[in-house]
């Protein structure tokens, strides 16, 4: 009998529970799960952790067959947090090579409409894939993240997140495949396609802010300079 | 004119904190009032994506830390300068951790279209000149590319009038990293 595969999610998201990335983790995980593949997650949400806890993580990281970092882009790039989670371990690896074949693959939402602004953190976690010696599958990059709920059931978000819903059964598989092959590139290049026009994104989004800005009584300050001399 | 030197090296005796020395007198000796931040030493929290700093207390993070202070400094200057390890082509965390903290109270909610991108508006309605330092073990094509691409993506978000990256290398000498900064500190000078 073979050993099943071993893929740990790992949600980079600082908000944790309540993001966007954790809807897509569970959606994964239970892909995954239903392909017999055992699964573990991880939270990383900020730069600072005990040391135990990091030790955790990279005994987390050592045992996976394959890792996937879900995670949003923050100001055009990976937050702090998980870049911190990848230079400890960077540190680590150097005392405590691999001992078997290892795979990468990143996971990125954005809060803009174009996918296209998540290529750089894509760049960095392929980087991190080739320094440490894992196997790279791939970037999924989505756009306008604002439309999957978040820490929620993705699947019940209805058809305007089919397309996402396709591309991560397509990772699922990929990660259920102990060959390391890639995603095909048709799967990378279908998610980044909208999911709605991009005017209408951005108005949806002033909207959604202006919104939060009336319920808390700031609407006339959303513009202040605090900082102005 | 204003220029904010942002040092992100996490480790004191470093070729990073030699450069930003450099840099600051370099800079001042063309008549910019050069201000510096060693990012180790202070305290800021990284950011958790609340948004409150848009919808709540608007350009005004939550955290009460040092963090306030890098954005109210940024808010007034007029030329920002990077200067941060290279990590895997990005930037460091301590670094990343700041400028996550710094820059998000200093763009509008609101989403606007700049060189056929979505952006936010400048709370302050002017863009900061972009200048960065990455640091690496030695030569690194694939990373400084990435790295390049990474200030790049900051200075169209922050509608930056001018960029410009350099890295600085561990077998560098001293007159070396000097020469870098001096070139940098000339591009901020011819442009000021």
């Amino acid at each position: 009998m073979t050993t099943p595969r071993k893929v740990l999610l790992v949600n980079g998201s600082p908000r944790g529970r309540e993001s966007v990335s954790q809807t897509l983790v569970d959606f994964l995980n239970k892909k995954l799960t239903a392909l017999s593949v055992e699964t573990e997650m991880l939270h990383v949400i900020s730069p600072v952790h005990p040391k135990e806890k990091v030790e955790r993580f990279h005994q987390m990281m050592d045992s996976a067959d394959s890792v996937v970092l879900v995670f949003p882009l923050y100001v055009d790039h990976i937050p702090s947090g998980l870049m911190k989670f990848l230079e400890d371990f960077s540190l680590y690896r150097k005392s405590h090579p691999s001992v078997k074949t290892q795979s990468l693959m990143a996971v990125v939402n954005s809060g803009f409409p174009e996918a296209s602004q998540n290529d750089n953190a894509v760049a960095v976690c392929r980087r991190f894939a080739e320094s440490e010696e894992f196997d790279w599958l791939g970037g999924l990059t989505l756009g306008g993240g604002g439309v999957v709920p978040a820490g929620s059931d993705l699947e019940k978000a209805g058809g305007r997140v089919f397309k996402i819903t396709k591309a991560l059964e397509a990772a699922a598989l990929c990660l259920a495949d102990a060959q390391n092959e890639p995603l095909p590139e048709s799967v990378l290049m279908e998610i980044r396609k909208p999911l709605f026009p991009h005017w209408f994104y951005r108005f949806m989004a002033d909207w959604g802010f202006k919104s939060n800005a009336r319920k808390n009584g700031v609407s006339r300050q959303m513009k202040a300079r605090p900082y102005s001399v | 004119m204003k220029a904010l030197i942002l040092n992100g090296n996490p480790e004191s005796q470093d070729h990073l904190d030699k450069a930003a020395d450099l840099l600051a007198k370099e800079l001042k000796n063309r008549g910019w009032a050069a201000q510096s931040f060693l990012l180790r030493d202070l305290d800021v929290t990284a950011c958790r994506g609340c948004f409150k700093c848009w919808a709540e207390t608007p350009g005004i993070c939550h955290m009460d830390d040092d963090g306030r202070a890098l954005t109210s400094a940024l808010a007034q200057s007029d030329l920002m300068v990077f200067l941060t390890p290279v990590s895997f082509g990005g930037y460091g965390s301590l670094f990343k951790t700041a400028v996550e903290r710094a820059v998000l109270p200093l763009l509008l909610p609101f989403m606007t279209v700049r060189e056929k991108e979505t952006h936010h508006p400048l709370r302050y309605g002017r863009g900061i000149s972009l200048f960065a330092v990455g640091e690496l073990p030695a030569r690194d094509f694939k990373s400084e590319e990435i790295f390049q691409n990474i200030v790049a993506a900051n200075a169209r978000n922050l509608d930056s009038p001018d960029r410009s990256c350099t890295f600085i290398y561990d077998d560098m000498s001293d007159d070396e990293i000097h020469g870098r900064m001096c070139l940098l500190a000339a591009e901020a000078g011819a442009k000021k």
